[in-house]
């Protein structure tokens, strides 16, 4: 895998030359120029305003292309993701306004709460597939409607903070206690010189704990080398001792578990609560393109996160501009499928080498083992 | 009683469907008469259930097409997008019927680019699928943006002219309302159904029914049907019989596309009257789960997709009529209860009994059903389908693998 | 070879000095082959022998190197199965090609498909596929339901149908390859009536087999292959099972060192009347017995699919026996997890290594933990020990003489043999107390051979208990104290490996000779 590290970096810078080349493309055929749209990314999207705005969506894209790389590592698409964390979201929130904690202890039970609602709604899809081989992207794909659907009706039903606190359907508002601080101090104690009224979220801290829980969790832990065993190669794997099913389930657990914690920072940060807007849509499909776009590395999938926020970020000034900022969408769907398509002609040309060293090797059927023919 | 069976595994498809839309019509009709819940059948009520139940049928007949050649098509969604799209496009620079054909033509390009992923690369199909809903998104976003002003355009103006409406009965029209009124039981709730199918219905639902027995046809009594769904069966055993496995597949999902175009297209001329985004609202997804639940089989499907459809159109109901479905399931399950005794199935009766007690108490008890979850019934159906009854389904049997030849 | 006296009839098939190659290896060299027209021709051989690439050159998924091919008397050149269909070639695979969900009609029609007339040349002529389907059905005596779905067909049944579908194609030639491996003997009757019945209609048959007693039966000539070439060709009145054995086997055998026996009285692992039923087909194994003591190598000989896999699958857990019981260590571990018999100190070389011994993609050292995932060096609690992965891989690299650049390179960049030397070192190292050799020197190089079993000699000498599958008697003759001989499932003899002779292992091995389990 080593030798391979920059065919890794290539596809991906690949895939974003092929989406840069097409959306230039197309505008070319608009009365858009091109030249104004990379313009403005390029300049207006390094500005601070835009780099903080890319951060603050980086972490929960993050979160989640960690949760989605959970599953494809042991060959499982938790497409499921897209429900877990708006249910998650929901339920830590109202747990959040529930109590009053001290401050540590407030956010530790908003997150655990989401991690554990997570876990709980991505086990259906898990024991689903397990007991009775029901294919985990039909059951996720209902399971995410269905999500929805409960979530709305919980909403309207008993979580729904009263009409006085606000016009806007959300849950009760939490506490001091439960919110993050944002990072604005240190960074202008560091001299940056931020303006207050653009918050740098803390919440990357929280990103980079999943990450390195990611990291740990799969490549130093007994259940790790399971994992990926169980995806690299599931008849070795069974042969080694690894219990299959029991593996799917706890796969989906601690996928689950993350995409959880996806949708928490606008809640324990300015907003408070749960709106249709402090958690947006999107992120569980988001999180599929950065997962594959990292190849499931926690590393890679920081760079994917970086990149997909930033091309979301830059959406604003192209529209202050009058550009259409759709062309940043198309771009980051013409990245993601050159991505995979590069990968899997990578794939094919390494695993037709590997075939013809092997025939070399192997006797090809004939009798004797060993490379000549047997005597007569 | 054996008779009975032996009897009806002779009656054809077409006149099973028969039976089986008598039955529900027999049950909600009965429903209707329990509860007082008039606008159940009312021939409003079935007009916007049909209407609702063709983007969705649509749709899971492009999930047929494709899966049954063996590739899973996710990117459903994106495709219905680029119908919409397009279909609105067309028909404001053109025409209505240049709409629908630029509608299923903006579906197949989506189509194509699946399979040169899945077919050509030997991509993941759900990876290809999931791709092509974000491109299909975007694409939409960005000709609006492009086409009709405004960077930030979210929508086209209204389609000036619409798909022609037909009245395939009209001297039947006044009398079948006229018997529609009377509320008498079976008889009149039959009278709406029939007037809502046959009058003032646009001629893009009239090609879409069309379209169920003309898949059947081609998938189950031509050669080329045979290959194609043999190649989703055992793709190995077409190949060696000289059966070209690619262009099978490519066949499939470029139909699939089509289909979902022409689904897309329907949303627009069925509803708004133009494009606006997001409005394939998941409809892609509950496609599919009309064609699983119809067990990728083109009756079943539509099926599926009209007890969905109907499920739809609850939603801009008054309370009681959606009350009313509780009991239309109570009834239900009592006959499933009854058939499962008859076979002496007994967990499955008991089963079925709580299921039926369960519904009369939630009706009892409440005066309307949350309306929340309304939308989202055809998931749980599907769900529930999937857990309890993944034995009875055939998905073909080669579906979602991706096929080299000469193996991987 | 004899030649055969001229006849009026050409011959159906005539190869001759066929030639094949591949990287590495001569499957096909100097075959010669001459069937009549109209006969049931068996070819016997043992697997590895070369009969499937024969049949595959035949059959048009091949071309030959050398040689010429014949058929019917015009000599012919196949550049796909296609061209060998149109000539009349049919092939019935051993692992049918039938798609479950589809009817028998829609299998047998599938891709050669009749078509009713003008103006509906779009759809099937259902109706006279089925007549034709009655029709061959009546002639060749071969009775198919058409509306049937081949998923709830019976082996036997399914069989029919792939005749079926040659015979509707106008085959006139058909090859059989190991066609009673799965039946059970009802349905072996049953198909040989059925090629009886096709003979008397001017069929010529080709039979692929290992079976001398059923090819004795039901053949008119039988051709023997070994080692990639044909060696005989007999006639079933002229000879016995014992000398086609002999022929298949080579009347040399390698003579086993004499050493002290290191075989202690202490049984390490007991198989006691294990079986595993199959529905609808004859058990993959059925009542097995045996015993593995202390500082003793049992080694099985056998025909690759009589058993050996499944054998292998029950003693590490990975499929549920339908009856009987294991007892390792003294402990009765049938209901046992695979995982608790590794950690118990059941270790295992498996026959394919790519598919059930290694992670291709993963470094050499993540390899080396592989099955040994739950105990030390590998593991410290819950995690896993990389120091202690690497040292120890780093042990096996020096003392196993794996020859790679670092233990950091990923499995699949090293030689078949050097990653099977891995393999043993890594379930050596961990120290086990009964282990599993399945064809532990397939695809390795002479060297790396003579390596392994080294290696599993000093083991032995150690204590270790050594179950040994393989299909290669130099292996089994050299390395084994007791010589068992496993055939349909059943464990059909026990001989002792110095005095064994070559047609005594063949016949048992062919099922020539049916002996009592040991």
């Amino acid at each position: 895998m080593k030798q391979r590290a920059s065919l890794q970096i290539a596809a991906p810078v690949l895939a974003i030359g092929v989406a840069v080349l097409v959306s230039g493309l197309m505008l070319s055929f608009t009365e858009y120029s091109a030249f104004d749209v990379f313009r403005v990314i390029g300049t207006e999207g390094f500005s601070k305003i835009y780099l903080i705005e890319t951060v603050n969506r980086a972490a929960p894209y993050y979160i989640s292309g960690c949760a989605v790389a959970v599953g494809f590592k042991m060959n499982l698409f938790n497409i499921g993701v897209e429900g877990q964390y708006k249910l998650a979201a929901l339920l830590a929130a109202a747990a959040g306004a529930a109590v009053t904690l001290p401050a540590p202890l407030h956010v530790l039970l908003i997150m655990v709460v989401a991690m554990v609602v997570g876990a709980a709604w991505a086990s259906i899809p898990g024991v689903l597939k397990a007991t009775r081989g029901v294919s985990e992207v039909i059951s996720s794909i209902m399971l995410n409607a269905i999500a929805l659907g409960l979530s709305a009706y919980m909403l309207g039903r008993w979580l729904r903070a009263p009409a006085s606190v606000s016009p806007v359907v959300g849950t009760k508002p939490l506490a001091d206690s439960a919110r993050l601080p944002t990072l604005n101090p240190l960074l202008n104690a560091l001299g940056l010189g931020i303006p207050d009224a653009n918050r740098v979220q803390s919440y990357i801290f929280v990103a980079a704990a999943v990450g390195i829980a990611f990291y740990v969790i799969i490549w130093r832990t007994r259940f790790g080398y399971d994992l990926r065993a169980s995806g690299s190669n599931p008849e070795a794997a069974t042969a080694s001792g690894v219990d299959a099913k029991r593996m799917i389930i706890t796969a989906m657990l601690l996928s689950g578990g993350f995409a959880g914690l996806i949708g928490l920072n606008n809640i324990m940060g300015q907003a408070g609560r749960y709106t249709d807007v402090s958690v947006v849509s999107g992120l569980g499909f988001t999180g599929i393109a950065i997962a594959l776009l990292g190849r499931n590395h926690p590393v890679g999938i920081a760079l994917a996160a970086l990149l997909w926020a930033f091309m979301d970020a830059v959406q604003t000034p192209l529209s202050n501009e009058g550009l259409p900022k759709q062309i940043t969408a198309i771009m980051q769907g013409i990245t993601v499928l050159s991505v995979v398509i590069a990968y899997e002609v990578v794939r094919r040309a390494g695993a037709r080498q590997q075939a013809a060293a092997l025939r070399r090797d192997d006797d090809g059927g004939a009798a004797a083992p060993g490379p000549e023919v047997a005597p007569a | 009683m054996k008779r009975l069976a032996t009897l009806w595994s002779h009656v054809p498809a077409w006149g099973r469907m028969l039976v089986y839309l008598s039955g529900g019509i027999a049950v909600l009709s009965t429903a209707r008469v329990l509860t007082g819940a008039g606008q159940l059948t009312a021939e409003n009520t079935f007009r916007s259930a049909i209407e609702l139940s063709v983007p969705i049928a649509l749709a899971g007949l492009g999930g047929l097409w494709s899966e049954r050649a063996g590739v899973v098509n996710i990117g459903l969604e994106g495709m219905m997008a680029l119908g919409t799209w397009f279909g609105a496009y067309g028909g404001i620079a053109y025409g209505p019927w240049w709409g629908v054909l630029l509608g299923v033509l903006g579906g197949a390009i989506g189509a194509l680019l699946h399979t040169i992923a899945t077919v050509g690369f030997g991509v993941d199909h759900i990876i290809s699928g999931v791709s092509i809903n974000l491109l299909g998104v975007g694409v939409t976003e960005f000709l609006t943006s492009v086409s009709w002003g405004g960077a930030s355009a979210k929508e086209s103006p209204a389609i000036p002219d619409n798909v022609v409406r037909l009245d395939l009965l009209p001297f039947l029209k006044d009398p079948l309302r006229e018997l529609g009124s009377q509320n008498r039981f079976f008889i009149s709730d039959l009278a709406d159904l029939i007037v809502a199918l046959t009058t003032g219905v646009s001629a893009l639902i009239v090609i879409a029914v069309a379209l169920f027995p003309l898949t059947w046809f081609v998938l189950w009594r031509t050669p080329v049907g045979l290959r194609l769904r043999s190649v989703g069966e055992d793709p190995d055993a077409a190949d060696s019989l000289g059966v070209n496995v690619y262009k099978m597949k490519v066949l499939g999902v470029m139909v699939s596309g089509a289909l979902a175009g022409l689904g897309g297209v329907s949303l627009v001329y069925l509803f708004s009257g133009k494009f606006q985004s997001g409005q394939t609202g998941g409809r892609g997804f509950i496609g599919l789960a009309a064609m699983i639940f119809g067990n990728w089989r083109p009756g079943g499907l539509l099926a599926g997709a009209t007890l969905f459809g109907f499920m739809d159109s609850m939603q801009s109901q008054i309370d009681e009529t959606a009350h009313a479905l509780l009991v239309a399931a109570a009834i239900v399950f009592v006959g499933a209860g009854l058939w499962s005794a008859y076979r002496r199935r007994w967990v499955g009766a008991a089963v079925f009994a709580v299921a039926t007690g369960l519904c009369i108490y939630w009706y009892e008890t409440t005066e309307k059903l949350p309306r929340e979850l309304i939308p989202y019934f055809p998931h749980i159906t599907t769900l529930l389908v999937l857990v309890f009854a993944s034995q009875r389904l055939r998905m073909p049997a080669a579906d979602g693998k991706i096929w080299r030849r000469g193996g991987r | 070879m004899p030649e055969p006296p001229a006849t009026a009839t050409p011959p159906a098939v005539e190869l001759r000095n066929i030639v094949k190659r591949f990287p590495g290896v001569i499957a096909n060299r100097d075959v010669n082959l001459h069937v009549e027209h109209a006969t049931i021709h068996a070819i016997v051989g043992e697997n590895g022998a070369g009969k499937s690439t024969l049949m595959k050159i035949l059959y048009g998924m091949q071309r030959p190197d050398e040689g010429t091919i014949e058929v019917n008397g015009a000599p012919v050149s196949f550049k796909s199965p296609t061209e060998a269909i149109e000539v009349g070639i049919g092939m019935v695979h051993q692992h049918f090609m039938l798609a479950d969900n589809l009817t028998v009609l829609e299998n047998v029609v599938l891709g050669y498909e009749p078509r009713k007339r003008f103006p509906r040349q779009f759809q099937v002529d259902t109706a006279a596929a089925r007549a034709r389907i009655a029709e061959i059905g009546a002639r060749y005596g071969l009775p198919v339901d058409p509306d049937a779905l081949v998923e709830g067909l019976g082996v036997g049944e399914r069989q029919r149908v792939e005749i079926l579908k040659v015979l509707y194609r106008g085959a006139t030639i058909l090859i059989l390859d190991e066609p009673t491996a799965v039946l059970v003997p009802q349905e072996v009757d049953e198909l040989f009536a059925n090629l009886a019945e096709l003979k008397r209609e001017g069929i010529t048959i080709l039979f692929i087999s290992h079976k001398l007693d059923e090819v004795l039966s039901v053949a008119d000539d039988i051709t023997v292959i070994r080692a990639g070439t044909t060696v005989a060709t007999r006639r079933p009145d002229e000879v016995t099972a014992h000398q086609l054995a002999e022929l298949m086997v080579g009347s040399e055998l390698p003579t086993p060192e004499t050493r002290e026996s290191t075989v202690t009285d202490t049984v390490e692992l007991e198989v006691d009347g294990v079986t595993i039923e199959r529905p609808g087909q004859r058990p993959a194994l059925d009542g097995v017995s045996f015993s593995v003591r202390r500082g003793e190598i049992v080694g099985i000989a056998g025909v690759e699919g009589n058993g050996q896999t499944e054998l292998i699958a029950a003693i590490m857990g990975l499929a549920r026996t339908s009856a009987g019981t294991i007892t390792y260590d003294g402990h009765d571990i049938t209901t046992w997890s695979t995982r608790r018999r590794r950690e118990a100190g059941i270790g295992y070389i498996p026959e394919d290594r790519h598919r059930h011994g290694l992670l291709l993609d993963a470094p050499l050292w993540e390899n080396q933990i592989l099955g040994h995932q739950s105990q030390e060096p590998n593991a410290h609690g819950p995690w896993i020990d990389r120091e202690g992965a690497r040292d120890r891989t780093t042990e096996i690299v020096e003392r196993f003489d794996v020859r790679t650049p670092s233990i950091d390179v990923d499995a699949h960049a090293l030689s078949g043999g050097n990653q099977q030397k891995l393999i043993v070192g890594r379930e050596l190292m961990a120290e086990p107390t009964f282990m599993i050799a399945a064809h532990p020197t397939r695809g390795v190089d002479v060297g790396a051979q003579a390596a392994i079993w080294d290696q599993l000699r000093d083991a032995r000498t150690a204590g270790l208990a050594t179950l040994l599958i393989s299909a290669d008697l130099e292996e089994l003759i050299g390395l084994s104290d007791t010589l068992l001989v496993i055939f349909e499932g059943r464990i059909v003899a026990q001989l002792d490996p110095a005095t064994a002779t070559p047609e005594q292992l063949g016949s048992y091995m062919t099922g020539a000779t049916q002996g009592a389990p040991a």
